[in-house]
């Protein structure tokens, strides 16, 4: 970020969220109350706030099951537990919204996730259905649940699903998750 | 058995199960910070009344949204409920969900495919 002078040039950040079409970006440390914050924004977005229900209910769920995820699964780089750094960011171009987060993973988790994503990405909507439906007829109430469940409800909701993850140093790694939901309703 | 009254919260929903008369009803949103501790006392309370229930019990579901770790208890809800039925007693359960939400409506379907309590759907 460019800076002039003394003070942080906003404008330029400013263009940049208008030429990337973000409704809406959030950096910081995540816990409940702060989701619930999050959806309330994100429900009164104009761009955001789509006329069906359906689609209305997968970007809410989408963004719950994503930032839950972090509150639960998120490493952070000290030991701090309940809460837990991470970014979103909302984007919205033609009729797809992309929900992005990041967070912190310990390295001993890449493996495992990869694998979970990876095999997400190769099934199609139907799969992904029968899949979400076995596993949670299958699934115990705990107070920690499996992040499967999360991203299998992830991938159900959302059009399309992808994943970066890069190393920060030999305990942790940076996940970045994309999900991309068509506001047309099928 | 004295009517359990939860009032909602952002993030959980309304609970009214009223054992004398048999009437259990969630309604709102469902995406707790901790699962387990919402849900715990609620399932205790029917797995109370599921041993001497009335002859007639009707669940009624009314959710806007339910997180991944909501299905287990709601899941939970309607077995109790099918476990009921084999004791001879009349059991229904009625799904409702928000007018267009096909989404919310395919799970209730789902829900209904594991036991054989019947189903009802409706919008509000």
């Amino acid at each position: 970020m460019a800076k002039t002078g003394d003070i942080f040039s906003l404008i330029d950040w400013m263009r940049f969220l208008e030429e990337e079409n973000i409704v809406m970006s959030f950096k910081g440390e995540f816990n409940q109350e702060l989701i619930n914050a999050i959806l309330l924004l994100s429900s009164n977005k104009e761009n955001l706030n789509e006329q069906s229900n359906v689609i209305r209910n997968r970007i809410f769920s989408i963004i719950v099951e994503c930032l839950q995820n972090i509150c639960k699964h998120g490493a952070d780089d000290e030991s701090r537990s309940e809460i837990k750094p991470g970014i979103i960011l909302i984007s919205k171009e033609g009729h797809t919204v992309y929900i992005s987060t990041g967070n912190l993973i310990l390295n001993d988790e890449v493996d495992l996730l990869k694998e979970k994503i990876n095999h997400l990405k190769g099934l199609n909507s139907e799969e992904i259905k029968a899949l979400s439906k076995k596993t949670m007829l299958t699934a115990t109430l705990s107070a920690k649940s499996g992040a499967g469940l999360g991203l299998i409800t992830i991938a159900k909701k959302s059009k399309k699903i992808d994943y970066e993850i890069k190393k920060i140093n030999e305990q942790i790694s940076f996940f970045s998750l994309e999900a991309s939901i068509s506001t047309l309703v099928n | 058995m004295e009517t359990l009254k939860i009032e909602a919260s952002i993030d959980t929903p309304t609970v009214l199960f009223d054992f004398e008369k048999g009437y259990f009803e969630l309604s709102g949103k469902s995406y707790p910070e901790d699962t387990l501790e919402f849900y715990a006392p609620i399932l205790e309370k029917i797995n109370e009344y599921a041993i001497n229930p009335k002859e007639k019990s009707h669940l009624v579901f009314k959710l806007i949204y339910f997180n991944s770790s909501s299905y287990k208890p709601i899941l939970d809800l309607i077995r109790k409920m099918e476990e009921i039925k084999n004791m001879n007693k009349f059991v229904t359960i009625e799904w409702q969900y928000k007018t267009g939400d096909t989404d919310m409506k395919e799970v209730g379907e789902e829900f209904a495919e594991v036991v054989t309590v019947p189903f009802s759907y409706a919008t509000f």
